[in-house]
């Protein structure tokens, strides 16, 4: 397979249980690339403000980019969307591993599963053939043994995405899962409840073929030369993981504790990347095409939590689960994470919705008899854990009551909202917006909710750099001039990632805007300017940001809790400081040409050719 | 004992006390996590490397060695 694009999606309806290829057309290759783009325009196109997010009209659409399965560095990934049942509005997540790279090898850009399976089923697809599977035995059961069932049933070249009891029960946190013990996990956004709801219990994919660039010989060259500088500016990343910035993190100010309502903790370093190098780490893995290497291989032997075998645990896991709780027990957090990894559940939410539930117990917002014989102290590791088994299996009133997500268990608790520490119905990720003000407005205005990826922008307040937008050196983090500007164009860059699939951590790395044109020119053919690049990233998100005006998003669902705007973290990196969200939302709405309301303009859509979109709008 | 002590340092390492010094000779045997305060750094920010090898801060260095200082990179 050559060029980027294998030209065909596979339509799965499950309510019929037929399969169908249909062509994927140039335009649509071109005006959305394919990844977080193509399938937001499939999304969009599909379902809307009435579309049930656990119904049959819901679809789940996986896509690769045009770089997933080349030698394009870390691009061995791939996006899953669907209208979020945790947010109720656009959901998508990002995945690496090596799913994303075997389905491109069976010639396929991406798969889009409509309807609801009266069974359990899997879909098996290698290369053309393609067949949906009864799964009455993998159900029930988790996303590690699913995996290592269909790989002894279909080879070691199968790949397997899967979901697990948590998925199953359709449970609003929960994760599609990948690789099986490696846990490369789509966490965001409650995707594994919507495959949950159409009884879809995994995708398995083989690969029939490798996947090449049109000009193989450019992009060797290319990646000769600058291959050597990513491995080294991203050494830190291979050898302590994501893991490594947990005690600096602390330091800054940026770590979440005691449920984002204070800052300093003494025990960060216990549970860092490097406490982890010193004792349960086996190994390091890599995705499909990664010179990073920031997979962690951990086991626990002995104690109240051993037999743990996989993924380590990340830095947003250690920053939920342990920092956000106190925790400072690195084994009980893995442990805690290995269970969110089997049942196929998003560590992120989870560890929220644990911290949420400590603060209410520390309130007295929750009973003795709500409580049900927990012990929420902070720094409970054992509780924490507990908690986190009863919501995997959806046990207990505050099992099932966290497992609606952190908004949604406030609400229907109808105490304690305080605690719920969201933006549109999506927990915060394990940094926080008061040691970096453009974290605050990227919180507010990605179109998942709350999310630090969409924009990533405290990475270039830290070391990332982009050139040729003008970021030649790392931002002001307490600055609040240019935060709007910034967060314009970091989440356009940010879209072109997830929509070409490249790890954000390839900023870190050193790369730059021009590789990437200069790998589409190598890998499609298609030469793109500057300009075009990046208006393509602003349509893509402005077509999110449709999306969710469509379901009555506005600028009143802009906003941030209150603690976060008010509440000062007062530690050593942050000290007093507190985003002004609103300032920097008015010089946001001016660069991105949105009204007062926060709907884009008629001129704007028209200038990035969505003019289809503006003509539908409201006056 | 003496030791001499060499480094190789990433670009984005950088004393907050000044230019970080090549070579080194101190009283040894010392730590990783000592050197790295010696240097003026930050152990959070900072991770040191031997034969490709992470060293944690508490390793013993007692030899004629060439170090890598290289950034931690925080966050996923």
């Amino acid at each position: 397979m050559k060029g980027g694009y294998a030209g065909r999606l596979l339509h799965v309806d499950l309510t019929e249980e037929k399969t169908e290829a249909r062509e994927l057309p140039t335009r649509l290759q071109e005006d959305y690339l394919g990844g977080s783009g193509l399938g937001t325009r499939l999304l969009y196109d599909m379902t809307g403000p009435e579309t049930d997010p656990l119904g049959p009209e819901n679809v789940l659409i996986f896509v690769t980019g045009p770089f997933t399965g080349t030698k394009v560095p870390t691009s061995g990934r791939h996006q899953i969307l669907a209208k979020s049942p945790l947010t109720g509005i656009f959901g998508e997540g990002d995945a690496g591993g090596r799913w994303g790279a075997a389905l491109k090898g069976a010639k396929w850009d991406g798969i889009v599963v409509t309807g609801a399976a009266s069974r359990p089923l899997y879909l098996l697809v290698e290369g053309d053939a393609v067949r949906l599977v009864a799964a009455d035995d993998l159900w029930g059961r988790d996303t590690f043994e699913t995996e290592s069932v269909l790989v002894k049933r279909h080879g070691t070249t199968c790949r397997v995405a899967a979901i697990g009891p948590a998925g199953e029960r359709k449970t609003p946190l929960a994760a599609i899962v990948h690789d099986g013990a490696d846990a490369r996990v789509a966490g965001r956004c409650g995707l594994g409840a919507v495959m949950g709801s159409k009884k879809l219990k995994a995708l398995a994919v083989i690969a029939t073929e490798d996947v090449l660039p049109l000009d193989e010989r450019g992009l060797r060259s290319h990646l000769r030369e600058r291959l050597p500088l990513f491995v080294e500016n991203a050494k830190g990343l291979h050898l302590l993981g994501t893991a490594g910035g947990v005690a600096g993190a602390e330091k800054l100010g940026d770590l979440p504790l005691k449920n984002w309502s204070r800052g300093g903790w003494d025990r960060a370093a216990a549970i860092s990347g490097q406490e982890m190098a010193a004792t349960i780490l086996t190994g390091r893995f890599y995705c499909a095409s990664c010179p990073i290497g920031c997979g962690r291989t951990v086991a626990i032997e002995e104690g109240p939590y051993r037999g743990v075998v996989g993924a380590g645990p990340e830095y947003e896991t250690l920053g939920m689960l342990g920092a956000s709780c106190l925790v400072s027990d690195l084994e009980a957090v893995t442990y805690a994470a290995d269970i969110c990894n089997r049942c196929g559940m998003d560590t992120i939410e989870t560890g929220n919705a644990v911290a949420m539930a400590m603060e209410w117990a520390e309130k007295g917002i929750l009973s003795p008899a709500e409580l049900e014989g927990l012990d929420l102290r902070w720094g409970n590791a054992g509780a924490m854990v507990e908690l986190v088994r009863r919501i995997s299996r959806g046990e207990t009133f505050l099992g099932r009551l966290l497992g609606q997500g952190v908004a949604a268990a406030a609400r229907s608790l109808g105490r304690g909202l305080e605690a719920a520490i969201h933006c549109k119905g999506l927990s915060f990720p394990a940094h926080d917006p008061r040691c970096f003000n453009s974290l605050a407005l990227g919180y507010a205005t990605s179109n998942r909710g709350a999310c630090h990826l969409q924009g990533g922008t405290y990475m270039f307040e830290k070391t990332a750099l982009l050139p040729e937008l003008g970021y030649d050196r790392p931002q002001d983090r307490h600055g609040v001039a240019g935060k709007g500007r910034l967060n314009f164009d970091a989440q356009n860059v940010m879209a072109l990632f997830d929509s070409l699939k490249l790890c954000k951590f390839l900023l870190y790395a050193g790369a730059t805007l021009t590789d990437i044109r200069r790998w589409l020119a190598f890998v499609t053919g298609r030469e793109i300017s500057l300009e075009e690049l990046m208006r393509t990233g602003e349509r893509l998100f402005n077509l999110k940001r449709l999306y969710n005006v469509r379901c009555g998003i506005s600028r009143d669902d802009d906003v941030l809790p209150d603690r976060i705007v008010s509440l000062p973290r007062r530690d050593e990196g942050t000290g007093e400081n507190l985003p002004p969200l609103t300032t920097m939302l008015e010089e946001y709405y001016a660069c991105r040409g949105w009204d007062a309301r926060g709907v884009p303009t008629r001129e704007r859509l028209l200038s990035l050719g969505l003019a289809d979109e503006a003509a539908s709008l409201r006056p | 004992m003496t030791l001499t002590l060499s480094f190789r340092i990433h670009p984005l390492v950088t004393s907050r006390s000044g230019e970080i010094p090549r070579r080194l000779a101190i009283e040894g045997p010392t730590t990783a996590g000592k050197i790295i305060k010696d240097l003026g750094l930050d152990e959070t920010e900072v991770l040191a490397v031997l034969k490709g090898n992470y060293l944690p801060m508490e390793s013993v260095i007692d030899g004629e060695v060439e170090i890598g200082l290289y950034p931690v990179l925080a966050g996923g």
